[in-house]
């Protein structure tokens, strides 16, 4: 399948990417190769490799539920921005 | 005596007997770091001072009278996408430049509590995507065979590190082949364990369903070490298996009555004539030495690298979705009347790289509704086939043996701006991350005055048997301990 410019700014809107009109048409390019690639699953007959084929999923082993605790300073020194004890939140509109 | 050329093994039995210190074999391998990796550009962060203080307490150990094991006073390169309290974690990511990690990624505080000392964290592709480093956010690594070309990757900050003697080993992060290719272009024994034998806590995420940490070294016996110290379950990885592990004595049983496959891809198109005239003598070695060839074929192994696309693209999207510019990492202001999310689109296409938004639009493609059938599901299903294939090839053989890149290390730049051409470079290794089994590779001989690597894969949670098959091709062939000219 051929990716359109806009096909790109579209994945990118839902991707969080603003892209310029150069690399959304390079992405374009690039993406339709790939895509022509992948398609070959396309082709595979899924139907005769199903069920039969699928192994069990063993069961999560889930840990205890117990709280890890981690120094406040140790995640507030982590943010970009920070004024006391608080992540400052750009002014957003 | 260079100090650098000593297993780990000799480098015990120097400490033992008082020969050497814990502090002059890191100042040895400190200097090398001064000395080359100006060129090779290895490592993002060299940890000198704390390596010497580590290096000086373990000393006061040793004249206390301790025994040196596991991996006690052994120099080592991490990759920087496993987290050390208190160090800059970038993943090669300008996104994560001014991240200090808070905490400790499982494998790493299993290294330290064995006793090794830690160098520095290495280069690697921006979240481990890539096949040659050059997607690293801030500096291109260069294979220490020849530094016009490649070391592979995404480990490639690490393969570079052991090959140029920056380190003794190290550890790399193993998605499609990250570990094992980078082992192959830079003439070293890289293995991928199992997913599920070592913890992926404290691992900046590429795709979570594939990722593996594994050792990166120049013998068997060194990323056995290694290996071995990371292996087992985790309470902070839930993804950890309690496998029953194999002895140290397993490695060394020779080619005798082991079952080896032969898989027909050194005869495939686009392989290099010089690996597969490698592949081929290494198959005919293996037979003299003792081993059983069996001829074999895994139908929908040729699907792998599509089925890997679809998964690892799929997984990425939705991993690489925490980074908004607000909770951590690189600071970028807002301006004036920005929403949020106008902002943290902005700052995601401000700092990461080519490949990560690639990966990212893919990744939404095929998650997308009308499309996931097609893609995302289907690879899944297809992914079960590849495994249900493995096992059956399993049940003929002990383990499978082919190349395990098409190529030697190719040149910098030549596959930068050609992403296909560089995933295909993978071919070979992506096949045992969509079955979940073990691989190692391991240097088999040269073409073009470049290392060629070999690829063993095993059963799942069977590495014995692949380092079985390793040891024995090393110590017959005299391949192992080979280092880059300085």
């Amino acid at each position: 399948m051929q990716l359109s410019d806009a096909d790109i700014a579209k994945l990118g809107l839902l991707g969080r990417l603003d892209l310029s009109a150069e690399k959304r048409h390079a992405y374009a390019e690039q993406l339709s190769r790939i895509v022509a690639y992948v398609d070959k699953l396309r082709e595979a007959d899924v139907a005769a490799t199903s069920t039969h084929l699928r192994q069990p999923v063993p069961p999560t082993k889930l840990r205890d539920d117990v709280p890890v605790v981690v120094q406040a300073d140790t995640v507030l020194a982590l943010a970009p921005r920070r004024e006391g004890r608080f992540i400052v939140s750009p002014p957003f509109a | 005596m260079d100090l650098k050329r000593l297993t780990i093994a000799e480098l015990h039995a120097a400490y033992a007997k008082g020969d050497v210190s814990v502090e002059a074999v890191t100042e040895a391998y400190l200097d090398a770091i001064t000395r080359r990796d100006g060129k090779v550009k290895a490592y993002l962060s060299v940890l000198a001072s704390e390596a010497i203080t580590r290096a000086e307490a373990l000393d006061q150990r040793l004249a206390k009278g301790e025994k040196p094991m596991g991996l006690f006073g052994v120099p080592i390169a991490i990759k920087d996408n496993l987290c050390l309290l208190g160090t800059r974690t970038t993943a090669g990511s300008k996104i994560l430049e001014n991240y200090v990690a808070p905490y400790t990624a499982t494998v790493v505080q299993r290294l330290l509590d064995a006793g090794a000392v830690i160098l520095g964290k290495t280069n690697l592709d921006e979240f481990a995507m890539g096949s040659s480093t050059e997607n690293s956010a801030f500096q291109k690594t260069t294979n220490p065979w020849d530094i016009t070309r490649v070391p592979g990757g995404s480990s490639g900050g690490s393969a570079a590190a052991v090959a140029a003697e920056e380190a003794l080993v190290a550890l790399g992060s193993d998605t499609g082949g990250s570990i094992r290719q980078p082992a192959s272009f830079c003439g070293l024994v890289g293995l991928k364990p199992t997913y599920g034998r070592v913890s992926r806590s404290g691992v900046a995420a590429l795709a979570s369903s594939l990722d593996q940490v594994g050792s990166l070294a120049r013998t068997v016996a060194d990323a056995f070490a290694v290996y071995q110290t990371i292996v087992g379950p985790d309470a902070a990885d839930p993804t950890t298996v309690d496998a029953p592990r194999h002895d140290t004595m397993s490695i060394s049983k020779g080619f005798k009555g082991l079952r080896v496959g032969v898989l027909p891809g050194a005869t495939l198109e686009g392989v290099e004539a010089g690996v597969a005239a490698r592949v081929a003598d290494a198959v005919q070695f293996m037979e003299k030495a003792g081993a059983h060839i069996v001829p074999l074929d895994i139908p929908h192994v040729r699907l792998s690298l599509a089925i890997y696309a679809v998964i690892v693209t799929s997984e990425a999207s939705s991993n690489l979705a925490r980074y908004d510019g607000l909770r951590y990492g690189k600071e970028i202001l807002p301006k004036s009347s920005e929403s949020f999310s106008t902002y943290t689109t902005r700052v995601r296409s401000l700092a990461l790289g080519a490949e990560p938004q690639r990966r990212i639009l893919l990744g939404t493609y095929t998650l997308s509704k009308g499309y996931a059938d097609q893609y995302y599901h289907r690879a899944h299903a297809l992914q079960a086939a590849v495994a249900w294939e493995f096992d059956n090839a399993f049940k003929q053989v002990d383990v499978l043996f082919g190349p395990t890149s098409p190529s030697v290390a190719f040149p910098l730049g030549e596959k930068f701006n050609d992403p296909l051409t560089m995933y295909l470079s993978d071919v070979f290794t992506v096949p045992a991350n969509i079955a979940n089994v073990p691989a190692l590779s391991l240097p088999i001989g040269f073409s073009q005055k470049l290392p060629v690597g070999g690829q063993f894969m095993g059963p799942r949670f069977r590495e014995d048997l692949v380092f079985r098959a390793a040891a024995a091709f090393e110590a017959e062939s005299g391949m192992g301990n080979v280092v880059a000219p300085a």
